[in-house]
């Protein structure tokens, strides 16, 4: 049982002298030793965040020239962003479609998850039913936006089962390529973030807890809003911070079954793109990454993601 | 364990659990039928015929067949496919090995702690596009030639750490130190500690670092969009072909890059279940 360390002992014998001294070293000085050891992959972070963040920084306030960038540092990128009315008209759609979002993704995740934890019995058709509910987050989230396709479309598999149910006279149109369309599609890709971490949450409930809410008579309603959903607030956060950061950097569903439309913020940087804009987009990003930003460290405020 | 769930809501609450798992799987079932669409047949129903016509296009690319369509995309999925693979795996091995050493750090807490912590966070919080555009347009200043895997690479590894890093996190916050402790007591250094005693027992998390780093590597496309060149990964090959035409070509791609990531997780779990098998039975 104890194998691992009792070989320990005997590799020891051959080690140099030199070794040992520097792991003393390192093992009187632990705060030396942590810093080499998270250095690598914060150097690594540093720069692949970094170099970005500073270049969209310092090219919104270039021009956009023929031949690209051109350093003449000047704010209409700033100025005409904020000051036309698109600007804030996508901004105000780009929250929009987050918070309803973030809003159905609740509403769907949460019956799902209680439903794994307190109705299915048995344990391994816990397991399995809940692997299922994750297994969607490590496929392709392109294949999985695109799937939508042939569901929803004039000619997709709900028109023609309403329409051969009779529940509907004509194919509906407004099925595919419109704001409906892309929400359901951001639902179905966003309930994966979210099931998950409800259901660990969930587990950590005291079953004692939902024994004596019951004893004494607690109605369902009120057992899930004063017990499950203050107890289960990690897993929600968690879960709502993962939709809320891609939500806000969506542009594929929107362009792919979102009718290409309506951009959010994201998508309007790649439309600036398109059209050589570099100084605008990057004036777009900046302001895309600090909104994101806030959101985040307002919703980091509520809770510490180390204690899930 | 008894179910709190009253006789008539337990049918209920499970045709929903069945309703989501419907909307998980079911359009993935409606690709998979429709990879097989017959070659006059388009991208939604009804099928005309069945074929294998669109898997033997992704094979063939570049072809032109009596079936060929005006503004077909005729990329080579396959050769795109394989750079995602290796670019995929270098990434979870670089992905795994650097946020391991952080999750030493940061379970025994460090100054500045908190600082590092959300600085790696940053590489999930950041918008992709951002990130992309950033680069790319630095990248171009420095006249670095843009490749799938040179410039390609960083971006993978910064956007899967944070992940891996998470894993390690979580794994630590439930971790029983006795064994470690009685490792040291019995005059392990720290090293021997780790290497016989901490890393057998992390191997649960160490796949599941693994599993994260590859499958989020092998669909990022937000990061990597401006960025890779002309040699694009199988995400951008994607989207360049979504946006030109849909044909059942990208059903027939869909449905073998699903069953790959199933094998994935499929192997995942195999490996998972032995290890966690085995981590108990040294505990």
């Amino acid at each position: 049982m104890l194998e691992p360390i009792a070989k320990a002992p005997a590799v020891e014998v051959s080690t140099t002298l030199v070794v040992r001294r520097r792991v003393a070293f390192l093992d009187r000085h632990p705060g030396v030793a942590s810093w080499l050891l998270v250095l690598p992959g914060t150097l690594w972070m540093m720069l692949f965040v970094g170099i970005p963040l500073a270049s969209i920084v310092l090219f919104s306030f270039w021009r956009s020239g023929f031949a690209g960038l051109v350093p003449d540092y000047n704010v209409e990128n700033y100025a005409a962003l904020l000051g036309g009315r698109t600007f804030w008209r996508i901004t105000l759609w780009t929250y929009e479609v987050v918070i309803m979002a973030l809003a159905g993704v609740i509403v769907l995740a949460y019956p799902a998850a209680y439903a794994i934890w307190r109705v299915v019995r048995d344990d391994r058709w816990k397991t399995a039913v809940l692997l299922l509910c994750i297994v969607p987050f490590w496929t392709s989230y392109l294949t999985r936006t695109i799937t939508w396709l042939p569901m929803f479309g004039r000619e997709g598999v709900v028109n023609r089962v309403l329409l051969a149910l009779g529940v509907i006279g004509e194919p509906l149109e407004i099925l595919l390529y419109t704001p409906y369309s892309m929400m359901w599609g951001l639902w179905s890709l966003y309930i994966v973030f979210m099931i998950g971490p409800l259901y660990h949450s969930m587990t950590k409930i005291d079953e004692d807890v939902m024994s004596a809410a019951a004893m004494l008579g607690a109605t369902p309603v009120r057992t899930f809003f004063h017990i499950v959903l203050p107890l289960t607030r990690p897993g929600l956060m968690a879960g709502s911070l993962f939709v809320m950061v891609l939500g806000l950097g969506e542009f594929f569903t929107e362009r792919v079954i979102g009718g290409a439309q309506n951009p959010m913020l994201a998508g309007l940087i790649l439309r600036q793109i398109d059209i050589f804009q570099w100084a605008s987009a990057s004036a777009i990003a900046v302001t895309l990454t600090v909104l994101t930003l806030v959101t985040v460290s307002a919703m980091l405020r509520l809770f510490d993601l180390r204690k899930v | 364990m008894a179910s709190v769930a009253r006789p008539l809501v337990r049918p209920l609450y499970l045709a929903y659990l069945g309703f989501i798992l419907a909307v998980l799987y079911f359009p993935f079932v409606v690709m998979a039928i429709l990879s097989f669409q017959g070659p006059r047949g388009g991208h939604t129903f009804p099928l005309r015929g069945v074929s294998t016509i669109w898997y033997w296009k992704l094979f063939n690319p570049g072809k032109l067949t009596p079936y060929s369509d005006v503004g077909e995309f005729l990329g080579d999925y396959l050769a795109s496919l394989q750079r995602s693979v290796v670019l995929a795996v270098i990434t979870m091995l670089i992905s795994t090995a650097l946020a391991l050493m952080a999750a030493q750090a940061f379970r025994k807490g460090f100054k500045g702690s908190g600082l590092v912590f959300y600085l790696w966070l940053l590489g999930i919080i950041v918008p992709g596009i951002t990130v992309s555009l950033g680069l790319s347009l630095w990248f171009r200043r420095m006249d670095l030639p843009l490749h799938w895997l040179t410039t390609g690479l960083p971006v993978h590894v910064m956007w899967t750490l944070p992940f891996s890093l998470i894993v390690f996190l979580m794994f630590f916050n439930r971790f029983d130190t006795s064994l470690e402790d009685a490792a040291l007591i019995l005059g392990a250094t720290r090293w021997k500690t780790f290497r016989y005693v901490t890393l057998p027992l992390m191997q649960p998390a160490i796949l599941t670092s693994l599993l994260f780093g590859f499958t989020l590597s092998l669909d990022e496309f937000q990061r990597s969009l401006l960025i890779t060149g002309t040699d694009q990964t199988l995400p951008l090959m994607v989207m360049a072909s979504v946006t030109t035409r849909i044909t059942p070509t990208l059903y027939a791609l869909g449905t073998l890059t699903t069953l790959l990531s199933f094998a994935v997780v499929g192997a995942y779990l195999v490996l998972l279940t032995y290890s966690l098998r085995k981590s108990r039975r040294l505990q």
